[in-house]
């Protein structure tokens, strides 16, 4: 059976990779270390339940990185003629699923909460030989769970949209929102303090709804990948201009009358197949397509491969 | 928007100095209503902790109770019952605080607010002065109180458990917490059959009236040990 060339990156964007796999390695240890630190300090609380499972699932997109990234980049075979590109994306799946799940069932529970009208208890902890209110520490977790996150996440931007690489875009995306995370828990842990029972449960609906959110978005983005949706930009607002690029190019030559282009995304990879019309009396074909082809994979450094299929005339119009 | 994250800054810190200067509020008002008014308690029996005779009860953390209220300028209400129907009274928030030698695993524990445990109290096997515990139990006769848990944990350790209702005046080995092994003047064997924790039910929610209760407690700690050894001396379990 054919496969696919081995994929590999550009030496540059191998530079650019290695960052990004050390932020993602630095990211791990700082998220489990705000997960432990808040799971110390949970108390009684709603809110800090909530933001601690925040925390605690943002440790999927860079495992989906990480783990994924390595399986991608495995050698096509018999087995996987495509590779394993799409490794990436059956993690996002799966951490998408997690997201929405978890985000609708801390919401039911906070509405029940809320509705119960459940009074939360915050107590004191002995620190130090001094008994001390645990709001504090609670406050404390909290504001190392929101502050150094946000950095990260305006670190990692840039290394996702250089590797066009969407679990970490996605990653980055959620660290730099996790302050609204951790300052709603914040907000609840200071309510319980001033005797507002009530900000515990309104502190972490909103942080669930925010939970849901992100799953509901990343799971359509998921899906929308797997599907072999035309390619879009990596916030999935808008669709790249390459299928057209591609076009141009092939119509441009003096042999083609006309073309047709179709481009699937397979994890970090374009995959193009072209239908092209010969105008009559073309020779040397073959040797003109394998020429094409090759130029064709200079356009973007992400176009894996493309297939040049002459026909007689085109096929139903897009 | 540069200003708004600073000011949002500004407006918590506010915020967070208002929770810390002692303002941890009850959201039912619970510390303002005791202070100089009632403090409304409920008394579980179980001595030496708590004891149930006519009139107000007594006990060691009734004293505590009463001090913590004579601390606030309170006088206190006393309810006596069984541990299920003071409980649900103090879900409701009918009740202030419960007492009666309540241990940290107590199976209310996720309806009602705890305190931090005042008391850390050993389950152990004593032998009598100048007499050392077996390091193995196996075969020995051990006197423990009638329908202690501590019968069970010796049975599992081979021992043979001998109920008998004046343990403190029994002879030979006796099962008990450290607190009564010091008071008859026993030495405590090495294992542990079980660890307890001893707190203090309070209202659930009422965060400023727990703290002042955690406060007291902590600081009457080592008072009211000294006074459960007493009170253990005296032929109370």
């Amino acid at each position: 059976m054919r496969t696919a060339e081995p994929f590999d990156l550009p030496p540059e964007k191998m530079k650019v990779l290695g960052r990004a796999k050390r932020w993602e390695w630095i990211s791990l240890a700082y998220l489990v270390s705000a997960v432990v630190g808040i799971y110390f300090t949970l108390g009684n609380s709603q809110a800090m339940k909530a933001a601690w499972l925040e925390d605690l699932l943002s440790l999927i997109p860079p495992l989906a990185f990480l783990i994924g990234g390595r399986v991608c980049r495995r050698r096509p075979n018999g087995e996987f003629p495509y590779g394993y590109h799409r490794a990436t994306t059956i993690a996002y799946l799966v951490g998408s699923l997690a997201l929405l799940g978890m985000g609708l069932y801390l919401f039911a529970d906070s509405v029940m909460k809320g509705v119960e009208g459940e009074h939360p208890t915050i107590g004191s902890v002995k620190l130090f030989g001094h008994v001390v209110w645990l709001g504090w520490p609670m406050l404390l977790a909290l504001l190392w769970s929101g502050v150094p996150v946000v950095l990260l996440g305006r670190l990692k931007r840039p290394l996702a949209e250089q590797l066009h690489d969407k679990v970490l875009y996605a990653d980055a995306m959620m660290n730099k929102a996790d302050w609204l995370t951790a300052g709603a828990a914040f907000l609840g842990v200071l309510g319980i303090g001033l005797g507002f029972w009530w900000a515990d449960a309104v502190a972490a609906g909103i942080i669930s709804l925010d939970i849901s959110h992100d799953g509901q978005k990343h799971l359509r983005a998921a899906l929308g990948d797997l599907m072999d949706r035309a390619p879009r930009t990596l916030d999935y607002k808008h669709p790249v201009e390459l299928p057209e690029r591609i076009r141009h190019t092939v119509e441009s030559l003096d042999w083609v009358e006309s073309a047709q282009v179709r481009v699937r995304e397979d994890g970090h990879v374009f995959f193009a197949d072209v239908e092209l019309v010969p105008r009559p009396g073309t020779e040397n074909l073959v040797q003109r397509l394998t020429h094409a082809t090759r130029d064709l994979k200079r356009l973007d450094w992400r176009l894996h491969e493309v297939l040049l299929v002459p026909v007689e005339r085109p096929a139903r119009p897009a | 928007m540069p200003g708004a994250g600073a000011r949002t800054a500004g407006v918590l810190m506010v915020l967070v100095l208002g929770a810390g200067c002692g303002m941890l509020r009850d959201p039912e008002g619970t510390l303002e209503r005791v202070r100089g008014g009632t403090l409304r308690a409920g008394v579980v029996e179980r001595p030496p902790f708590t004891q149930v005779g006519q009139g107000t009860p007594v006990g060691v953390e009734v004293l505590l109770v009463e001090e913590l209220a004579r601390s606030l300028g309170a006088k206190v209400e006393w309810t006596v019952g069984t541990e299920a129907r003071l409980m649900e009274a103090l879900t409701h928030r009918k009740l202030d605080l419960v007492i009666g030698g309540i241990p940290a695993d107590t199976p209310y524990g996720a309806r009602v607010a705890l305190s931090r445990p005042y008391l850390r109290a050993r389950l152990t096997v004593g032998a009598p002065a100048g007499e050392a515990v077996p390091r193995e139990l196996k075969g020995h006769p051990v006197a423990v109180e009638p329908g202690h848990a501590a019968i069970a944990l010796l049975e599992e350790a081979g021992a043979v458990p001998k109920p008998t209702s004046q343990v403190h005046a029994a002879s030979g080995l006796r099962a008990g917490f450290d607190w009564q092994l010091e008071a008859w003047g026993y030495t405590a064997g090495e294992f542990t059959l079980k660890n307890e924790e001893v707190l203090v039910v309070v209202a659930p929610g009422e965060n400023g009236w727990l703290r002042q209760v955690d406060l007291f407690l902590h600081e009457s700690a080592s008072k009211t040990r000294d006074r459960l050894v007493q009170s253990a001396r005296g032929g109370a379990r």
